[in-house]
């Protein structure tokens, strides 16, 4: 691979619907590098038709997928993978298998952005139940102390691109009570699916609004750059160790068959 | 702009080298040092002497942000001064070695070990990586009892000495990749990664590449820093009537990199 060809990123949707994928691949085309090429894929109704992921089972169930889709995009040569989801599900088990490609996630990429641009940061989640499982990941990420609070809307993934004005109108709210009540300077959307929102809330509250998809790209091309112009690849020592090739062989599964139900590509420029 | 907090311009040379190697074709890059008749420093080992660069960067951080840089990328792995930098940075992002190191090895591996030129700077050095959270992932900071201006005195004793600090850190202190520790240890990197075989970080490398990063996200996304509560810039009537930081010409050399290498 030259330094001329393009980036190549894939953004992983960890759900077996291609539904969403057009919305990702809208995100992609305007916020991607003009060098940068972009897969959008999903996985399989057929392994599960999760919608979303808004629970830990049904995480454990995608993550066998997220896992096969690294591997598959280590194969085909990517530079990077952003899984896309802000529990960063599967984010250490899938850079087990990630090769030279860097694996990176909405809630860590958003994190790292926010900590440089601001001390402190709340979070505005869809559903109270998130805010355990993803306060312990704010904590490995090292983060706690910034973190004014997680603010919830009492709404499902799949609800924020249902109307549109509501979902604005309740960010709007619990934003204002991060900065106003609890003094936060910056704000990140704690799901995937409040796409389209970080502009005019960032209007609107007067702080910077972090998108966690666009922060994940993003954390992906500079991963993709770092490892182009730097030679910064995953280490694979001790605890970063892959599996041995002839035992993933052996066992079978994880290189068998396509894992993809769906994938939209978005060419470089 | 790549801002080194030392009152001479003798390296500058070797951090522009540097940037042409490693910035994107599209970004222009100013490497800037201080004014010697504001200090001749040629480090700033000491806390007070970072005391007294302080000043400079303050000043400087001011300028770029006046000047319309996108983003300042301060040269010390002590991170010195960043947050009082990012309170005057208006628009423009502000970030540093040690911070841009840490994310990156962090990506790249569970663990990491910095190797540092005087054990005098660990002390400091553990709380910056403490504040940034990061403390669990540190396997421990490894000297070789170099001082800043040594690194570059004898390259191959300088490799030797790094190379056997970054093996105790990664076969004795399980290391997973390894960050050096001083922006002079700059020109190593690569051989060490070969001897070592894990990521090893370059810090001056990694604040360059951060800074093009924040800039590629202010461009694109509009993500600028966060003016509020803590946040909060002093006064514009305030920075006025107190003068010295919007006074005279805090820098004392500038080499201008072009954006396609010029």
């Amino acid at each position: 691979m030259t330094a001329n060809e393009p980036l190549k990123i894939m953004y992983l949707n960890p759900v077996g619907t291609a539904a969403y994928d057009p919305v990702f691949a809208d995100m992609a085309r305007e916020f991607k590098l003009p060098g940068t090429e972009v897969h959008i894929t999903s996985l399989k109704e057929s392994d599960g038709g999760f919608t979303h992921i808004e629970y830990r089972s049904y995480e454990a169930i995608v993550t066998s997928g997220i896992i096969r889709a690294t591997r598959a995009a280590a194969l085909e040569g990517f530079d990077a993978l952003a899984i896309g989801c802000f529990y960063d599900t599967a984010l250490h088990d899938a850079r087990e298998v990630s090769g030279e490609m860097i694996v990176t996630a909405p809630c860590m990429a958003s994190v790292e952005i926010a900590c440089s641009l601001a001390n402190r940061f709340g979070i505005i989640v869809g559903r109270r139940k998130w805010v355990n499982q993803m306060t312990t990941t704010v904590r490995e990420n090292g983060r706690c102390g910034q973190l004014s609070g997680f603010y919830h809307v009492e709404l499902g993934v799949n609800e924020f691109l249902v109307d549109h004005e509501r979902t604005e109108r309740l960010l709007t709210e619990v934003g204002r009570k991060a900065v106003e009540e609890d003094y936060a300077e910056a704000i990140i959307l704690g799901c995937t699916l409040e796409l389209g929102f970080f502009r005019s809330l960032t209007k609107t509250l007067g702080v910077p609004v972090l998108d966690p998809s666009i922060s994940a790209l993003k954390r992906a091309e500079y991963a993709g750059i770092l490892k182009r112009q730097c030679g910064w690849i995953p280490s694979r020592k001790w605890s970063c160790e892959s599996p041995p090739e002839d035992e993933l062989k052996r066992f079978g599964i994880i290189d068998e068959g396509d894992v993809f139900g769906n994938r939209q590509i978005v060419e470089a420029e | 702009m790549y801002l080194r907090p030392v009152g001479t311009a003798a390296f500058d040379e070797l951090f522009a080298d540097m940037v042409r190697s490693y910035k994107n074709p599209d970004t222009e890059v100013h490497i800037m040092s201080l004014k010697e008749s504001d200090g001749g420093f040629t480090h700033i080992e000491y806390r007070a002497y970072e005391a007294v660069v302080s000043s400079g960067i303050v000043r400087g951080t001011r300028v770029a942000s006046l000047e319309g840089f996108d983003a300042v990328a301060l040269s010390c792995f002590y991170d010195t001064a960043l947050h009082d930098a990012r309170e005057v940075s208006g628009a423009m992002t502000v970030t540093a070695p040690c911070i841009a190191s840490v994310e990156i090895a962090c990506s790249l591996a569970n663990r990491f070990g910095v190797i540092v030129g005087r054990r005098k700077w660990v002390d400091q050095m553990a709380t910056t990586i403490s504040v940034y959270g990061k403390s669990e992932q540190l396997s421990g900071f490894y000297h070789v009892e170099l001082g800043v201006n040594d690194f570059q005195v004898n390259p191959e004793r300088t490799e030797r000495l790094l190379i056997d600090a970054g093996r105790r850190a990664v076969e004795e202190d399980y290391a997973e990749a390894i960050i050096l520790g001083c922006t002079r240890e700059v020109g190593f990197y690569q051989n060490l990664e070969k001897e070592l075989g894990v990521p090893v970080i370059d810090p001056s490398i990694a604040a360059l590449k951060r800074a093009e990063y924040a800039a590629m996200l202010q461009r694109q996304c509009g993500w600028i820093p966060s003016r509020r509560w803590s946040c909060e810039e002093p006064p514009e009537e305030e920075i006025d009537r107190f003068g010295i930081i919007n006074d005279g010409d805090v820098f004392g050399n500038r080499i201008i990199i072009g954006a396609s290498g010029r």
